[in-house]
């Protein structure tokens, strides 16, 4: 599952975000950002909400860039969601 | 001082960021500028000495419009190639990671990050001594 999140983290490269994976399990203080960009964003929303935004976006209605987080990801606090410790 | 970073020859400097991040026993630094008329500009260093500082440049030197063009081009070679292969699995896997609007590339990573959490209270195991662990922010 950790490598299925690599690879999908490695493919948010094309939104611009600075080498995305750092490392396995590893990922660089721009992709934290995009991703607590989002985040934040979705927490204010229900589920309903969300399904039907991704639904939208996969079907490429126009209207789904309507509902985007405010100002850009890349000012936006860079906290990891989860860190990898060695034991 | 930075070398080894890759900047336009002329322009105005929008935004420079660096991040000093300690992992383990290394320092990691990443600097990202963006250039007025000019993609994002990155590079990164790890080094465990402050004084051997080597910059490497993880973006090329693109554009704008350049980008848009490249885009384009590539997207157009995309969609022979998955037309050709779309039968497997894999493949479909790796045309919705080269395709797949930023929303829905978010909710995945949404979704892998929930599955991992998941694994990790439901399968106590994974987390042994010679596992590394995942700890989640509270």
């Amino acid at each position: 599952m950790l490598a299925h999140l690599n690879e999908t983290v490695d493919a948010t490269e094309r939104f611009d975000i600075v080498m995305p994976v750092m490392g396995y399990g590893q990922f660089s203080p721009f992709f934290w950002r995009w991703f607590n960009w989002w985040d934040d964003y979705f927490k204010g929303l229900t589920l309903t909400q969300i399904a039907d935004i991704a639904r939208q976006a996969s079907e490429r209605v126009p209207t789904v860039n309507d509902y985007r987080p405010e100002n850009h990801w890349v000012t936006y606090r860079n906290t990891p969601a989860f860190t990898l410790v060695p034991t | 001082m930075v070398k080894n970073l890759m900047r336009p020859p002329g322009g105005r400097m929008l935004r420079s960021t660096l991040v000093v991040e300690i992992q383990q026993s290394t320092l990691a630094f990443t600097k990202l500028e963006l250039w007025e008329d000019f993609a994002a500009l990155s590079a990164v260093c790890t080094t465990r000495y402050p004084y051997l500082l080597e910059w490497r440049s993880t973006a090329s030197l693109i554009t704008l419009e350049m980008k848009g063009l490249a885009e384009n081009r590539s997207s157009s070679s995309r969609m022979s190639k998955t037309a050709a292969k779309s039968k497997f699995g894999i493949e479909r896997d790796k045309e919705f990671l080269l395709n797949a609007p930023e929303v829905c590339l978010f909710v995945a990573c949404l979704g892998a990050d929930w599955r991992l959490r998941s694994n990790a209270v439901n399968r106590p195991e994974a987390s042994s001594r010679t596992k590394p662990t995942l700890c989640w922010r509270i």
